[in-house]
């Protein structure tokens, strides 16, 4: 049943795993709640700044403003760069999940300590098909493992595969 | 000895559990609401208030007493064929089934009531997704040991610890040897603890004080003990030796109540553990449960030959974080004994002593020496600046700041033999954490862009009763023992709990 798995011998490793990237069509959603968040912030910020009268804030309101487009520009930056970095891999028996630009995680869940599978779709992903797959463990739930931007397809597929694992263990 | 109960047929708890209820919902009431009582007890004029609240007082008793006659009325339980079932809830009622083979250990409790009325607390301790936590507040001693052992015969699931091993008590704790355990405690962390306690108290009273006359009053008393603190040194000094002897006071309180009267017995293959002051804890541990064992120490106990030892458990369902058991003042043979009951194989002769990369001690040293550069920066060009003097404390806080680096740094070690993960870590103190590998639920690597320069990852491995890290290994190394890992928790087909 468990093919080529020798102690002695070289155990199969997350090093050489085929990595997928997720589905290019979740960069949109990415970019659009970004500039949900954005409107709203720099919105807020120019009415609070446009109808102060503090003097202070009246010389300054535009390097207020400057400051704050720099901030958004360099978040949706690390956003998008961040979304090149997703990829998630499933093997025979686990599933492998690699993100970050400057803090790189890869994360491992065995099938056999999986005590679910959640399939999520918030709004703006439903629009291109798309769903967010979290499995949860009996591990430190805050961080369990949560892939976003999978083709609702796939999501569903991955999600079959693990619940037939668990069910015939 | 079980046909003196039927437990075929619904029963009730024994009747003293009333009085048992009626404290606990009163605790309850008082621990919402001592902010209040102590607001209206406070006012020296309560005037027309005085009898309004004897009558609140009397309305809120017998509102209690009513409350605990009912839960202990509608409170039955049952053991049928299959399953222990059980039904409660005065409005909402609940009816639990639990089958045997959900239930994993049964543990028994005694508050100071319960002690004094001579009833023990019957814990149900069960598996599954959703776990429903089941509490039997007060049986009779014979009657909660007739449960135990009906509902343990009837579950096949329980073996707790390795059978052959020989029965008796493997550590029993007397009086003098609590007191060297709670004189050789980390009395920073007590102090720390309790600080944090009164100053939460003392915000929190401050809040409805301030309402009150008394509010001003207090705080000039501490505006003004705190100018005195500034003059004199003298006062420091008493304040400090005063605080640590609070501290030592304080440890030795919190050993004695946790701690009393520890028992560890090893009775046909299941460890027993007993302990408590004012709350008697009796709980078994299971091999299978214990996802991490925990041994720390420190100078001062280690001259005394002795250890604290922490089992962390797994609890089942999302509910709670596991559950950690601590005994104290285990000595080295007992140590080794409890070691062999929960691990198989404990044999790391010959196994390589693993240590951080250099790029471990490289980040602590250049964390700490930024963020003493940006306080003596913001110092020079603060309000508060007190001529070079000041400068002189570096001179003693760098060499310090050196050797907890250094020392930090030598005691972190992981070792691995085929079975156990053994980690090693502590500064003044040390931990050695086991982990069984194939306990493991997920395992992560982390790496931040400068650790990417030095090739090195910290490994995170997540348990059921928490994470542990492994910081800064080589590259190739992370790699070999992640997959090692995970390759543990799919090949071994022993429950993880």
């Amino acid at each position: 049943m468990f093919k080529n798995m020798q102690i002695e011998g070289d155990l199969p490793t997350i090093n050489d795993l085929n990595y997928k990237k997720i589905q290019q069509s979740y960069l949109a959603v990415i970019l659009l709640n970004f500039f949900v968040i954005f409107s709203v912030c720099i919105g807020g910020l120019s009415i609070a700044l446009f109808t102060s009268e503090d003097p202070f804030i009246m010389d300054f309101k535009w390097s207020f403003i400057g400051l704050a487009l720099l901030f958004f520009f360099l978040w949706m930056i690390a956003g998008v760069q961040g979304f090149y970095k997703r990829k998630y891999a499933v093997r025979e028996r686990d599933i492998s999940y690699k993100e970050g630009v400057f803090w790189t995680r890869i994360t491992t869940v065995p099938f056999c300590r999986v005590q679910h599978v959640e399939l999520n779709e918030a709004p703006f992903s439903r629009l291109f098909e798309l769903a967010t797959l979290t499995i949860y463990t009996a591990g430190d739930s805050a961080s369990d493992l949560k892939i976003k931007g999978l083709k609702k397809e796939e999501a569903l597929r991955i999600k079959e595969f693990i619940t037939r694992h668990i069910n015939g263990r | 000895m079980e046909d003196k109960f039927d437990f075929s047929s619904f029963s009730r708890q024994s009747t003293k559990g009333i009085l048992v209820y009626y404290f606990k919902i009163l605790y309850k009431i008082i621990r919402v609401s001592w902010i209040l009582i102590f607001l209206i007890l406070s006012k020296k004029s309560i005037g027309p208030f005085q009898s309004y609240f004897f009558i609140v007082l009397a309305i809120v008793l017998v509102y209690v007493l009513i409350r605990a006659i009912l839960t202990f009325l509608n409170f039955k339980f049952k053991v049928t064929e299959y399953d222990f079932v059980l039904h409660k809830g005065i409005i909402n009622k609940t009816r639990i089934s639990i089958p045997f083979d959900k239930i994993q250990n049964i543990n028994f409790k005694q508050n100071l009531i319960q002690q004094v009325i001579n009833v023990v607390e019957v814990e149900v301790e069960t598996a599954g997704d959703k776990t429903v936590e089941i509490t039997i507040t007060a049986l009779s001693r014979e009657k909660a040991m007739a449960l135990k052992n009906i509902l343990l015969s009837k579950t096949t699931k329980i073996s707790a610890v390795k059978e052959d091993e020989a029965a008796g008590v493997i550590q029993h704790i007397s009086l003098l040897e609590l007191f060297k355990v709670s004189m050789s405690e980390n009395h920073f962390k007590s102090l720390l603890v309790l600080l944090g306690l009164g100053l939460s108290m003392y915000v929190q009273l401050k809040e409805f004080v301030e309402t009150i006359d008394l509010g001003d009053q207090l705080e000039v008393f501490i505006s003004d003990s705190t100018r005195a603190v500034q003059m004199t040194v003298m006062l420091l000094i008493v304040l400090v030796v005063f605080s640590f002897f609070i501290a030592v006071v304080s440890s030795f309180f919190r050993v004695l109540v946790m701690h009393f009267n520890l028992t560890i017995t090893l009775k046909k293959g299941v460890l027993e553990i007993q302990q408590g002051l004012f709350t008697k804890r009796n709980s078994i541990i299971r091999k299978q449960k214990v996802q991490q064992l925990i041994i720390s120490s420190n100078p001062l106990k280690k001259m005394l030959g002795i250890s604290n030892v922490a089992f962390k458990q797994a609890i089942s369902g999302k509910q709670k974080k596991g559950t950690v058991l601590r005994i104290v003042g285990t000595t080295l043979p007992q140590i080794s004994s409890l070691k062999k009951l929960i691990f198989s194989d404990l044999d790391f002769t010959g196994q390589e002593i693993y240590k951080p990369h250099y790029y471990y001690k490289r980040i602590m040293w250049t964390r700490s020496f930024s963020l003493l550069l940006i306080c003596t920066i913001i110092y020079s060009f603060s309000p508060i600046y007190a001529g070079w003097e000041w400068y002189l404390c570096n001179a003693i806080l760098i060499p310090g700041i050196l050797w907890m680096i250094r020392l930090k740094y030598n005691k972190r070690f992981y070792r691995l033999n085929k079975e156990v993960l053994w980690l090693g870590k502590g500064q003044i103190g040390t931990e050695d954490q086991y982990l069984e590998c194939f306990k493991i639920q997920y395992v992560t690597l982390k790496q931040t862009v400068f650790q990417k320069r030095y090739e090195v990852f910290d490994l995170e491995i997540q348990t059921a009763s928490g994470a542990m890290e492994i910081p800064c290994i080589p590259k190739n190394e992370a790699f070999k023992l992640y997959d090692y890992l995970i390759y543990k928790s799919q090949t071994v087909t022993e429950p993880w709990m």
